[in-house]
Parts: structure tokens; C-alpha cells; sequence
């Protein structure tokens, strides 16, 4: 049945894009941040950089889990089940959602941690663990995740 | 090793030596000065430290305004490590030294680099005015009429000037008016003709060319014709633009002494400190009191170099006092050293707690490696730190930092290998793979939080046992371990085939919850008290819900593993379908190995150093340590700007 296949390509499209937008807006946060640090010490470059990678991560594990959907799903000849495409929905939404706002809320620290690095470089690496604090509920549901794709049987 | 012992150091000295001792102690850089208390600082000589500080401030901004010179015209250009890691002028001690026995040769340095810099900001203003001159001449350049002949004849007027647009309105006006003229075009410049007018006196033709918009005015030369005057405001221009490069290469060749401006900023930079240092001294009218806090290793070297100076005084170490605060300073076997950082990012241990950085070093080296989880970039990282350990100079912060990284890379090797996981390709059977049977890497990651944890809580006991408190050795972590142990064989005895003692286990659980809550009452006096505290003691059962949570925190490293490795073998993947590519199939699949791996390791790396600091920080700290002591920072010659190669030893 059509359905199933349309099911499994929303879950994919969820986890992809849900979290790779949190990302993007996180990642920018925290740049726009650095670069104004820049602008005032371009010798700050390396620990700024750190900061603004960190919200990154959240678009690589939905990214992570869609390659695996697809992986699943796409050497299978015929439709897909209606049952398993929706499995694959759910098992998308877990680390697209949690991705999305804990990947916002993580480019608000890093952007926090970045007025550490301009005021007080020496205790930075203590804003790159507040910032690393937030990922860990993206990392929870990229758990889940990925044992509910694991589940999926084609 | 963990904390260094300190001790208790008092030093009196003739008022009149305070500036030897201290710049002595300060080249030592082995003792921390204590702050006298409120009551105890004297009014003291507070006006003279104050010009005293002035002067060098003066001085420092002096030389940081040089810098800035020649900053601007001679930018040092950071490579890509020092991007990172801060640019230094490397320096040995004769270098430093010499350096600063030329303090005449500075003064004359500075004092021509401040002149060069005046001279380039005149020349470049009057290079600015005649440029402006240049463009105000520009639109008259074809006028070859010479100045004495403008103000014309008896007869003939000569009108110079400008109109917006198409000047043909002019002649027109003037050919209806009849009036004799006669011009000359000299160009359009920016929308405005230039041009020259010859009429006769008295026709009214100036009055009406000025009603029809024209506006006379003649450029202003000195004498001769405009391009006279414009030749040599050209050949001034060039005659600048030359003084200009010679004074920017005199700059530039300035900026060679670079390190001496560098050398002198640090060297007035640590008179700074040494005078305010001067601050903490108790001073009374000849007698000088200093007091502080010196490695008790070193008391006695100390001792031996105020002695050399021979200077009178009189010195005192003691053992610190029980509740006395003490610096803290951390010292470690080499492998340990490193993970200090660590720590020290955390928080200083108090004097009672004890170090925890060689804990930490299986713990954050397993740990890291199984978040990186690939022997590739685990070997490039560590690759990375050595060369940096080796080629650079760095501060003993930075020295560190690199160690750590190359330790943690190396579990990842270590980690790596095990699963056979090398740039995402598995080239042999590993123990298990991490992509195909994640839920072993799951089960491998819990069980090192399980150790870790086990761990944590046995160095508790042990700082009781180390305190003298068997009591609470046995009460808290004795039977807390117990209980815990009997929880997980309760869930876990089918699976390791202990069903026929089960019973027994559940016993043995139930047993050591009890006393667990019966420990809570110890120390309660009265019956009635000791029946208040077991609720509390309920709660110490209730913390078994967040010991779990915390070990359930370490699958953290599987999900990093696991997202790590299962990149790598995605880029693997594209790396395969371009290679089929003919003809340049190898350059784009070469390009996508590179950057897509360099990219997914360097995500990697930053995860694994984030979640496994953050695993020591409130998972294993929680066990054990607070935290909270205040580092030790020795009175000491700081390098700001300048670094030398072998730091001298004292």
C-alpha cells in the first residue's frame, strides 16, 4: 500500500528536518554571538568556534537516524507495509522534536557561554559543559530512536 | 600525590629591603602572600605606592600604544594552531636578558617609533589636503591660459566657471541678446561643463550668463597655467607618497624589535605586580611583616635564597592550623597530571577532600574513547597533541590540555581497535561491532557507569576510613554498596544464572534497606529521635533511584558512538559511489574522505570531551567530591607577551 511508504518518508522527513532546523537556528545564535566577539578580539577565534559548533550536533543525529530509515526502507522492493511506514513516523519523531528545542535552548547557552569566553577566557571550558548539559535530553531521544528503528522489521 | 602540603610562612625585613625581598620572592614565584587582615593594615607609604603604580602604568600603556604601532604596520599574521591557541614571542632567558640590559636603546626606540608614527600622520594629512587640491584642479586641466592673463584686457572680459548640464542655454541666451563672445569648452566633469568665456566689458554677458545658471569661479593656482600648478602638485603627491613608504618601512623595520617592546611590556608588567604585591606587606616604621603560604617541599629553598641575599630578617614556617584555610595546589605522576585540568576547570578540592584526578584517568579515558569510538581519529588526534606537545611552547595549562586530548585519543584508539571501527571501516572482526549490535555497546557503557559509580563511592568510604570515621565507612557506603548490589542481582540473577539463590538475594537486599535506614538514627539520642530520623532514612533508600538515573547517564557514550560511527560509515558510503566515477571519480571521493571525516571527527571530538567531562562532573563527582578550594597563586614573573623557551630554574 502506498500509505506505508508515504508514512515512512514523513518519518524520515521529521527527524531530518525538525532537528536540523533546531540546529540551524542554535548554531546561528551562537554565531552571530561569536562574531561579534570577533569583531572586538579575533584572537578568540578557537573557543568561540567550540561554543557555536556544539547546537550542531542535534541536525546529526536526526540526520544519523533519517540515513538508517532510508537505509531500511529503500533496498525493500514493493510498497510498504502500512503498520511499518508508521513506525517509522513514530520512531522519527523523538529526535526531530527533542532535536528541534533542546538545539534552540543549546544555542542560547552557547551563546551565553560565548560572553564568558570575551569576559573571562579562563573559564570557558565551564560554558562549553553548560552548554553540553542541554544536548543531553537530544541524546536521550536519539536513544529511543534509534531502538524503535531497530524494532522495525520489513 | 594529590593535594600538596603547604606551610605557614612569616618573613620580617627592614622596611627599606621590601622591594629586594619581594622581587626576590617574586623570581622564586613559590609563595602566595596572604592579605593582612582590616584591622591589621597600616595607613603606610600608600601615597608613594600610588605614583609609584602610576608610573608604571604610564610606562605600560606607552608600550602597548608601540605595540598597537606597529600592529598596524606590521599585523603579525596568527597560523591556524595559534588561531587557537593565543600567538607568543618565543624567547630564551639570554635573549630576555639582553634584551632588557638595553633599557637606553628602548627608550630611543620608542621614542622614534612615537616620531615616525606623528610624521606619518602628517604627511599622510597633508597628502590628503593636496589630493583634495588635485581634484578641485582636475576639471581645469585643459585651461592653458596662464593666471595673469584671467584678469583679461581693457575691453575683454575672460569669465571662468561652471554650469549643471548642457551649457548650449548659454549660447543661446547670449546669441539672442546679440552679444558678441566667444568660449572655449574645457570639459564635462562629474555632470558640470567647465568652461571659458571671452565677452566685451560692460554687455551686461556676465550678468546674464550668471542669471542662466552659470558659476563663475576660477581655480585657484599660485601662478602660471593649471597644468603648471597641477604638474607639480602631482610631483608633490609622489614626493609624499614616497616619504610615506620610506617612514612605513622604517615602521616595519621597527617592528623587527618587536620582542624587545614584548619583553619590556612584561617586565613592567611584573613590576606592577610586584609593587602591588607591596600592598599585603604589614608595614611598620623599619620593620616590614610578610605572610604567606609556600609548598612545604620548598620552605626550605626558600629559606636558603632569602639567606643568600644577605640581607638582615628573620623567617618562620609553620604547619598550617587545623581550620586554617590553605592554598591548594595539585600535583601529580606524569600519566595523572594532565587530567588535573580537568579539576582544576571544576573546581579546586578543598584541603580535607582528596584529589580526584587520578580517579578520573581510567574513567575519562575509557570514556572519551568509547564516545569517539574510532581508532582512526583517535590516532590523528593524538597525533595532533603530540606534535603540539613537541613544537610548541605553550603555558602549563595549555601543556595539559594537550596531554589530556592525547590520552583520550588514544582511548579512542584503544576503544577502537577492540570494536575494529578505523575512519568507519571495520577491516576485521572486532569484539562487536558498533553499528550492527549497538545494544552491546549500550550494555558496555551502563556497565562502565556501574563501575565508575561503584568506584566513586568506595573512594567516599575510604576518605571516612582515611578520616578516622569507620563508622560511617561501614553505615553509609558499606551497606549503601550492599543494597545496591542486591538490587541489580535481584533484577539481573536470571540472567547470570543465579536463579537458585535469588531468595537469598532478596534477603540480602532487604536486610542491608534496613539497615540502611536503621544507619540514619546513629548518633540520635533518645528513642523518640532515633524514631524521627527513620523516615530520613527512607529517603537514603529513595537515593537509589537517582544512583541509577546517573548510571543510566553513561548511555550517553553509546549514542555518541553509535552516531559517530554510523556517520563515518555514511561518508564511507559516498566515498564508494564517487570512486565508481570515471576519470576523477578518485579526486572527488578523496575529497569527500578528507573533509567528511575531518568534519564528522571534529564534531566527535568536542562531544566526547563535553559528555565525558560532564559524566566526571556530576555523575562521579557527586559520589565523593565538592570542591571548592582556592587554587594557589604564587607571587611570580608572568608571561604576558613574551614566552621563554625554557622556564629558568629557580
Amino acid at each position: 500500500m502506498v500509505l506505508g511508504s508515504l508514512y515512512a518518508y514523513l518519518g524520515v522527513a521529521i527527524a531530518v528536518l525538525f532537528s536540523g532546523f533546531g540546529s540551524a537556528y542554535g548554531v546561528g545564535l551562537a554565531g552571530k554571538v561569536s562574531a561579534g566577539v570577533i569583531t572586538e578580539d579575533p584572537k578568540k577565534f578557537g573557543q568561540t568556534l567550540i561554543l557555536t559548533a556544539l547546537p550542531g550536533t542535534q541536525g546529526i543525529y536526526g540526520f544519523v537516524i533519517g540515513m538508517l530509515m532510508v537505509f531500511k526502507f529503500a533496498p525493500v522492493a514493493g510498497p510498504i507495509p502500512l503498520e511499518a511506514g508508521l513506525r517509522f513516523l513514530l520512531a522519527g519523531i523523538p529526535v526531530g522534536i527533542v532535536g528541534l528545542f533542546s538545539a534552540i535552548l543549546q544555542g542560547k547557552v552557547a551563546a551565553a557561554g560565548i560572553g564568558i569566553v570575551a569576559k573571562r577566557p579562563e573559564e570557558s571550558a565551564k560554558g562549553i559543559v553548560y552548554a553540553g548539559l542541554v544536548e543531553t535530553y537530544s541524546i536521550l531521544a536519539f536513544i529511543i530512536s534509534f531502538f524503535l528503528y531497530s524494532a522495525i522489521t520489513l | 600525590m594529590a593535594i600538596v602540603p603547604m606551610k605557614h610562612i612569616e618573613l620580617y625585613g627592614l622596611a627599606r629591603h621590601k622591594s629586594s625581598f619581594l622581587s626576590e620572592l617574586q623570581r622564586l614565584g613559590l609563595v602566595e602572600l596572604v592579605e593582612p587582615c582590616e584591622e591589621e593594615i597600616s595607613s603606610g607609604p600608600e601615597e608613594e605606592l600610588r605614583t609609584r603604580l602610576e608610573r608604571i602604568e604610564e610606562k605600560l600603556s606607552e608600550i602597548k600604544r608601540g605595540l598597537a604601532i606597529l600592529e598596524q604596520f606590521a599585523p603579525q599574521r596568527p597560523n591556524f594552531i595559534e588561531q587557537f591557541a593565543g600567538m607568543k614571542t618565543v624567547l630564551t632567558w639570554e635573549e630576555q636578558q639582553n634584551y632588557l640590559a638595553e633599557t637606553a636603546k628602548f627608550e630611543e626606540l620608542i621614542t622614534e617609533l612615537f616620531r615616525s608614527e606623528t610624521e606619518h600622520t602628517r604627511v599622510e594629512q597633508e597628502r590628503a589636503q593636496i589630493e583634495r587640491k588635485i581634484s578641485d584642479l582636475l576639471p581645469w586641466a585643459g585651461l592653458d591660459l596662464p593666471l595673469h592673463a584671467w584678469k583679461g584686457s581693457t575691453n575683454i572680459q575672460i569669465l571662468l566657471g561652471s554650469i549643471e548640464g548642457n551649457p548650449s542655454i548659454l549660447f543661446e541666451a547670449l546669441d539672442s541678446q546679440e552679444l558678441p563672445y566667444s568660449y572655449q569648452e574645457l570639459g564635462i566633469y562629474e555632470n558640470r561643463s567647465y568652461l571659458i568665456f571671452f565677452c566685451l566689458r560692460k554687455s551686461g554677458a556676465e550678468e546674464l550668463l550668471r542669471s542662466k545658471g552659470f558659476f563663475v569661479a576660477a581655480p585657484e593656482i599660485p601662478e602660471g597655467t593649471v597644468r603648471e600648478h597641477f604638474d607639480s602638485l602631482v610631483k608633490r603627491k609622489e614626493a609624499l607618497d614616497e616619504e610615506l613608504e620610506a617612514i612605513k618601512n622604517k615602521i616595519t623595520s621597527l617592528a623587527e624589535q618587536r620582542p624587545m617592546f614584548q619583553t619590556f611590556y612584561d617586565y613592567w608588567y611584573n613590576l606592577k605586580l610586584q609593587v602591588e604585591a607591596s600592598r599585603q606587606l604589614l608595614m611598620g616604621k623599619e620593620v616590614f611583616a610578610l605572610v604567606g603560604w609556600v609548598e612545604a617541599e620548598k620552605a626550605e629553598r626558600v629559606g636558603e635564597v632569602l639567606e643568600a641575599m644577605g640581607l638582615p630578617h628573620y623567617i618562620q614556617f609553620r604547619d598550617p592550623e587545623k581550620d586554617e584555610e590553605i592554598p591548594i595546589l595539585l600535583k601529580n605522576n606524569k600519566i595523572a597530571t594532565p587530567f588535573e585540568t580537568l579539576v582544576e576547570s571544576f573546581s579546586y578540592p578543598k584541603q580535607d577532600e582528596v584529589d580526584p584526578s587520578p580517579a578520573i584517568v581510567p574513567f575519562f579515558f575509557l570514556c572519551f574513547g568509547m564516545a569517539l569510538g574510532d581508532a582512526g581519529y583517535g590516532i590523528v588526534l593524538a597525533i595532533i597533541c603530540s606534535v603540539l606537545l613537541w613544537k610548541m611552547t605553550m603555558k602549563p595549562n595549555g601543556r595539559k590540555m594537550a596531554g589530556l586530548m592525547l590520552a583520550s585519543g588514544l582511548g579512542a584508539v584503544f576503544v577502537g581497535l577492540m570494536t575494529s571501527s578505523i575512519f568507519g571501516f571495520s577491516p576485521y572482526k572486532g569484539i562487536f561491532n558498533v553499528v550492527e549490535s549497538p545494544k552491546i555497546l549500550l550494555v558496555v557503557s551502563l556497565g562502565l557507569g556501574l563501575i565508575q559509580l561503584y568506584v566513586g563511592t568506595m573512594i567516599a568510604a575510604w576518605i571516612n576510613i582515611r578520616e578516622g570515621r569507620w563508622a560511617d565507612a561501614i553505615w553509609k557506603q558499606g551497606f549503601w554498596l550492599l543494597f545496591l548490589t542486591g538490587i541489580l542481582l535481584t533484577v539481573g540473577a536470571p540472567q547470570v544464572g543465579l536463579e537458585e539463590y535469588s531468595l537469598y538475594i532478596k534477603y540480602g537486599t532487604l536486610i542491608s534497606a534496613v539497615l540502611l535506614v536503621l544507619g540514619n538514627t546513629r548518633g540520635k539520642k533518645g528513642f523518640i529521635s532515633k524514631l524521627v530520623a527513620i523516615p530520613g532514612g527512607l529517603l537514603n533508600i529513595y537515593d537509589s533511584v537517582g544512583f541509577f538515573s546517573d548510571v543510566l547517564s553513561y548511555s550517553r557514550l553509546m549514542a555518541l558512538g553509535l552516531s559517530g560511527g554510523v556517520m563515518a560509515s555514511i561518508i564511507n558510503m559516498f566515498v564508494e559511489m564517487t570512486w565508481g566515477i570515471p576519470v576523477i571519480g578518485w579526486l572527488f571521493s578523496i575529497v569527500i574522505f578528507l573533509f567528511g571525516h575531518a568534519l564528522n571527527m571534529g564534531l566527535n571530538v568536542l562531544g566526547a570531551y563535553v559528555h565525558s567531562s560532564r559524566l566526571q562532573y556530576l555523575e562521579f563527582f557527586n559520589t565523593f567530591f565538592e570542591g571548592g578550594g582556592k587554587p594557589f597563586t604564587p607571587l611570580k614573573l608572568e608571561n604576558i607577551k613574551i614566552f621563554l623557551e625554557k622556564e629558568r630554574e629557580v
